[in-house]
């Protein structure tokens, strides 16, 4: 049994380890001279904790094991990484001093040390650091500079790298605060996507502002919570905004979830598909928007196995748009009951498509199963809300449909004219049209770049150059659609933003977001680390009721050596 | 370095004689603490440490209460507990030296009913 759940099921629980990193390391940094003495010395800007550092089989700094396991460090072999012979060994004695010089190509701000052994200090302009397992020192943006050294122990200083950039590690001995908000969206009208963060509050005893204020944009800070043995995942967030230090050494750093590169815009897309095989294709184009932001996903259910293909020809045209709102409506709406006409592995099953990230972002299509089970007797300031009960959703329905041209004449053309331009050989024009077209061709002219919007075209000869394409038509029915069902309630608008009839009937129709419960509950909870949102759990309650919840959104918090969440779920599977 | 005896006890390594009543209480630390719908506690308890506690002399000479003023910032306190094991913890005093006679007997100056109170700082597992 896993120790979380072990931990979680007693009334008075261990504190949860809790760890993260910020690894603001930025490659470039080089060696470049040495004054003192040293046992060994060798690459010592190999920027990875990964490795071990072979202990020197001698009597002095902690060196030499009694238990006869120690082994030679061996002056035959190889200096690699592997064979733990890079990094820097001192010899042993308070007051050993050295210097180690270093170099970059471009301004250094920040160098942090990895010190696996010995205790003492190093001084850059004057400002002496205490050496810890990680050490940041804050540079004045110099290219060359140097580090004075000092051992303040009998044991033997060892350090496995000196790099440039900023790289810390969070655990329960310096962090006071720590506190992922992770977020999904269930609410059915018009849901807009909603991003993760985290927070952590971190002590760190030198004034290093000015290091932490050079780290960059969007580096990666990791967080994982847990007991030994049985952590959750490694969750990786971004930095967003400057990381701060007040007066009393507590360092703020913040980050987001990948999903909030969702907020930019995608280029926009045309792709069209036969309609046996919608399923398919749309989730394609629901994972390709998420990818193509910039998402790595850890795992990505493979998409459903079409049984049938063929059908007719179906266009979809996306414009030019924040993903998140196509993200949010097709995991919203697009609810799909598998019929026995088209397999998908299982007649009858569910398709539901979901992307969560929260540090772990993956997409899935498979109905959600139930993962957890809590108990109301287990947790405090609960709140039932109930908003308005939707018995009707209307909405006016958008197409896409590319045709043939029809000309004044009647006559049916392939293409039609966009533009004429009088052009002038080997000169570069670009034409922009007011409606999106695709197949774009033009007579003799080199095509340099094209889009939906606009084309560019180097003239071979002085001719009139002819732009041709295909209209991409969005249409927009006349027939205000409505879906009803029986129970009381009231309507919403919806806003159809997926440019494609097809299934429309029956994702909005169906499976999920007409029979949406109203009903949402608060709690307070212990906190587990491993949940994410979206997943499914059986909330039993005081009453004997047990029903199936789905997590909106975890806010956990780790503080004081304790751990808690608020819980937001709205009843059954969304 | 030198160990207090079982009716001593030492702060940084000074020894002082044992009050009285000296009897440190442990204390559980818990964090995360929620109760819940049934009126049920449920915390972490992340260690336990020494409750606060004020040390108390019928009387101490003159050097003796020097220690005492002297005690700034952490510090070192050694003692048995009634395990009679040594322990060592790190406190803080958190009160004025209590005074109230004084009285020279002999030609030693004693000071009647000193009172100090101290504050464990660290938390053990």
């Amino acid at each position: 049994m896993s120790e979380i759940d072990i931990q979680n099921a007693k009334q008075i629980r261990d504190p949860m380890l809790v760890r993260g990193q910020l690894k603001g390391i930025i490659s470039g940094l080089e060696y470049h001279y040495f004054a003192g003495s040293y046992v060994t010395f060798g690459d010592i800007t190999y920027p990875t904790a990964s490795w071990a550092m072979r202990k020197l089989t001698d009597l002095k700094g902690s060196g030499y094991s009694l238990d006869g396991s120690c082994s030679l460090h061996d002056p035959n072999l190889t200096e690699s990484k592997d064979n733990g012979k890079l990094g820097f060994r001192s010899y042993t004695g308070i007051g050993q001093s050295f210097t180690i010089g270093m170099q970059s190509q471009s301004q250094v701000s920040a160098v942090t040390i990895n010190v696996t052994n010995g205790a003492g200090t190093v001084t850059y302009n004057g400002n002496t650091y205490e050496l810890e397992t990680y050490t940041v020192v804050p540079i004045d943006n110099e290219t060359m500079f140097s580090l004075d050294f000092v051992s303040t122990a009998n044991t033997r200083i060892e350090i496995r790298y000196i790099c440039a950039g900023v790289y810390i590690e969070m655990n329960n001995a310096n962090t006071i605060r720590c506190n992922p908000v992770l977020r999904s969206f269930t609410n059915p009208d018009n849901p807009s996507w909603a991003v993760s963060e985290i927070e952590f509050q971190v002590y760190y005893k030198d004034n290093i502002e000015s290091a932490v204020a050079s780290v960059s944009e969007n580096t990666i800070l990791y967080y994982r919570a847990g007991y030994s043995g049985d952590m959750s995942e490694w969750r990786r967030f971004y930095l967003t905004g400057q990381i701060t230090q007040d007066e009393k050494g507590v360092l703020t750093l913040r980050g987001v979830d990948a999903s909030a590169r969702l907020s930019k815009e995608a280029p926009a897309e045309l792709f069209s598909y036969h309609s046996r095989e919608r399923v398919k294709a749309l989730y394609n184009a629901f994972v390709r928007r998420i990818r193509n932001a910039g998402i790595t996903l850890l795992t990505t259910e493979a998409a459903p196995v079409t049984a049938e293909t063929g059908g007719e020809v179906v266009y979809c045209y996306l414009p030019e748009e924040a993903r998140s709102d196509f993200i949010a409506f097709f995991m919203n709406t697009w609810h799909d009951r598998l019929t026995s006409s088209v397999t998908y592995g299982q007649i009858g099953a569910r398709f539901w498509p979901v992307f969560v990230d929260a540090g772990l972002p993956r997409i899935t299509w498979s109905y959600p199963t139930r993962k957890w089970i809590i108990n109301e007797s287990d947790c405090g300031d609960i709140k039932d809300q109930y908003t308005r009960n939707i018995n009707k959703i209307s909405t006016y329905q958008r197409n896409t449909t590319v045709e043939n041209y029809i000309d004044p004449a009647g006559k049916s053309w392939y293409r039609e004219d966009i533009e004429t331009v009088d052009a002038k050989a080997n000169m570069t024009y670009t034409v922009e049209f007011s409606e999106p077209y695709t197949e774009t061709i033009v007579n003799d002219a080199t095509i340099v770049a094209s889009g939906y919007k606009f084309i560019r075209f180097k003239a071979k000869k002085t001719t009139k150059c002819k732009v041709q394409g295909r209209r991409i038509k969005l249409t927009e029915d006349a027939l205000f659609r409505t879906y009803n069902r029986d129970r009381p309630g009231s309507e919403t608008e919806l806003s159809y933003i997926f440019n494609s009839a097809t299934s429309c009937d029956r994702s909005l129709w169906g499976y999920g977001l007409i029979m949406r419960s109203n009903h949402t509950v608060t709690f307070k909870w212990k906190g587990d680390p491993r949940m994410q949102p979206r997943d499914v759990f059986r909330f039993d309650r005081l009453d004997g009721t047990q029903k199936n919840y789905t997590i909106e959104s975890i806010d956990l918090l780790h503080e004081g050596g304790g751990t808690t969440c608020t819980i937001v779920a709205r009843e059954g599977v969304v | 370095m030198a160990n207090p005896t079982i009716k001593q006890i030492m702060i940084d390594d000074q020894a002082l004689p044992k009050p009285p009543e000296f009897r440190p209480q442990r204390q559980d630390l818990y964090a995360g603490e929620i109760t819940t719908c049934t009126g049920k506690i449920i915390a972490d308890r992340i260690g336990w440490k020494y409750a606060d506690m004020t040390l108390s002399w019928p009387a101490l000479t003159q050097a003796e209460v020097d220690i005492l003023v002297g005690m700034s910032g952490p510090c070192t306190l050694k003692f048995h507990g009634l395990d009679g094991n040594l322990h060592v913890q790190t406190v803080v005093r958190t009160s004025v030296v209590g005074l109230r006679n004084r009285n020279t007997i002999g030609g030693t100056v004693y000071w009647r009913d000193v009172t100090a109170s101290i504050r464990f700082l660290n938390p053990l597992t």
